[in-house]
C-alpha cells in the first residue's frame, strides 16, 4: 500500500466493501428481525388529517406484525377501532367515550382484549366508544372531543394520560406527521396552532420510509441518537441538575382542564386515568393539579406494582401493555368506576 | 480476483475493522434506547 499518492483503486475497493458490508447487514437483519411495520391488505391504517394531523383509515382492515405479537385491525367506518355506533344515543343504556393513545387504541392486543372492551362486556348497559388513536396527545384528543368526539353525547368522558404526552404537546410534528398544538399566550390562554395541519413533506416522508422500511439502518441511527444524548450530558456533567422545565407539564394540565371544560359543556364528567408509565414527580403534579380542579383521576401505579404477581404486564421490548395488562387496567378501572358511582 | 484481493488486502480488512468497532461502540453506547424504538413503530 503506497501512502505517498492516492490510490483510487484502492479507494474505490473501501468504499465498495463498506457498501457492501452495510447492504449484507441490513438484509441479514431484515431476514432474521421479523418487520415491525404493519401488514395490510391495501392500505394504511392510518391517513393525514387536515384538522388533527392524522387519523385511522375508516373502514381498514389489516394485521399489524411485531416481534412480540400478530393482531388484527378493524377500523369502523368512523375510523374507530371499535363496533359500529351511531350518533344517536340508545335509550336506557349510558355512554362513555375514551380518549385515548396506542394504549388505549390496544397497540399489541386484540380488540375485544382492550381494557375498554372487558369493562364494556361487564356492564351491558354501558357503551363505552373508543376513540383512541395511536400517537394522539392530549392536544388531538381535546380537538377530537370538540370536533368529532361531542357527536357521540356522552355521559362520561375517560382521558388517559400518559408519559410521553408532556413533551409530545409541546411538539408541532410527531411521528413524521404534523400535528396540531396549542400554547399558552400571556394570559395563560390556550391558543391553537398549526390549523390547517400541513401534509407530511418529502424530509417526513423519507423519514418514514426509513424508520419502517430499514431495520439495520434505523437500528444504528436511533443507538447514534441515544450516544448523542449521552454525550450531551457528559459534556454538562459539572454544571449541576437544571430545574425540571414545567411548560410541558403546564400545557398538559391546561389541556386536561380545556377536556373537563369541554365535558362539563356537554353534560358530560371527566375522568382521568393516570398510567404507570409515568414518573412519580410527574404523577403527583398532575394528580394535584386534578384534585385541585376537582377532576376525578386514578393512577394506576398501585395495581401496576402489586408485588404478589410474577405475571409480565407489558411487553418485554416495548412499553405498551400485553393482554394481561389490560386485564389489570380494567380491573383497576372498573372498581373506581364503581367507588365514583359511575357503574352501578 | 486472489491476486487483487491479495494486492488490495489492506483496503479490505482496514475498514471492515472500523466499520466492526464503529458498530460494536455505537450498540454498546447506545443501549437503552428500546423505548424510543417502541414508540416510533407505534404510528406508521
Amino acid at each position: 500500500m503506497r501512502l505517498n499518492r492516492i490510490n483510487w483503486t484502492g479507494l474505490g475497493v473501501s468504499v465498495g466493501i463498506i457498501a457492501l458490508s452495510l447492504a449484507l447487514l441490513e438484509l441479514g437483519s431484515q431476514v432474521l428481525v421479523p418487520r415491525w411495520a404493519p401488514t395490510t391488505a391495501d392500505r394504511s391504517f392510518w391517513q393525514y388529517d387536515e384538522q388533527l394531523g392524522w387519523a385511522h383509515t375508516p373502514g381498514t382492515t389489516g394485521v399489524m406484525d411485531h416481534p412480540e405479537f400478530s393482531i388484527t385491525i378493524t377500523h369502523n367506518s368512523q375510523g374507530l377501532r371499535d363496533r359500529e355506533y351511531p350518533f344517536e344515543r340508545v335509550a336506557g343504556r349510558r355512554r362513555m367515550l375514551l380518549l385515548g393513545s396506542s394504549f388505549s387504541w390496544g397497540f399489541g392486543v386484540e380488540q375485544d382484549e382492550i381494557y375498554a372492551e372487558i369493562v364494556e362486556a361487564r356492564h351491558p348497559d354501558w357503551e363505552i366508544v373508543n376513540a383512541s388513536v395511536s400517537g394522539y396527545g392530549t392536544d388531538q384528543e381535546l380537538l377530537y372531543l370538540k370536533l368529532r368526539g361531542r357527536r357521540f353525547e356522552p355521559d362520561v368522558i375517560l382521558l388517559p394520560v400518559h408519559q410521553n404526552d408532556v413533551a409530545g404537546n409541546l411538539l408541532a410534528s410527531r411521528y413524521w406527521h404534523n400535528k396540531p398544538f396549542f400554547e399558552r399566550d400571556a394570559d395563560g390562554e390556550l391558543v391553537l396552532r398549526n390549523q390547517s395541519v400541513p401534509a407530511p413533506d418529502a424530509k417526513q416522508r423519507f423519514q418514514k420510509f426509513f424508520f419502517t422500511q430499514t431495520s439495520f439502518f434505523s437500528s444504528v441511527y436511533l443507538r447514534y441518537e441515544a450516544v448523542r444524548g449521552v454525550w450531551a450530558r457528559a459534556a454538562h456533567a459539572g454544571e449541576g441538575a437544571k430545574p425540571l422545565s414545567t411548560e410541558g407539564f403546564d400545557l398538559t394540565r391546561d389541556l386536561i382542564l380545556a377536556i373537563d371544560e369541554t365535558a362539563k359543556q356537554m353534560g358530560a364528567r371527566l375522568i382521568v386515568l393516570l398510567t404507570p408509565t409515568f414518573r412519580d414527580d410527574w404523577t403527583s403534579f398532575i394528580s394535584q393539579e386534578l384534585s385541585h380542579a376537582g377532576i376525578a383521576h386514578l393512577s394506576l401505579a398501585d395495581a401496576f406494582a402489586d408485588p404478589d404477581s410474577n405475571v409480565r404486564l407489558k411487553f418485554a421490548n416495548d412499553p405498551h401493555w400485553n393482554a394481561a395488562g389490560h386485564r389489570v387496567v380494567a380491573d383497576a378501572l372498573e372498581a373506581f368506576l364503581l367507588k365514583e358511582g359511575v357503574l352501578p | 480476483m486472489i491476486a487483487f484481493l491479495k494486492r488490495y488486502r489492506y483496503y479490505v480488512l482496514v475498514p471492515i475493522g472500523l466499520l466492526v468497532v464503529a458498530l460494536a461502540v455505537l450498540f454498546l453506547l447506545g443501549r437503552g434506547s428500546e423505548d424510543d424504538v417502541a414508540f416510533i413503530y407505534q404510528l406508521f
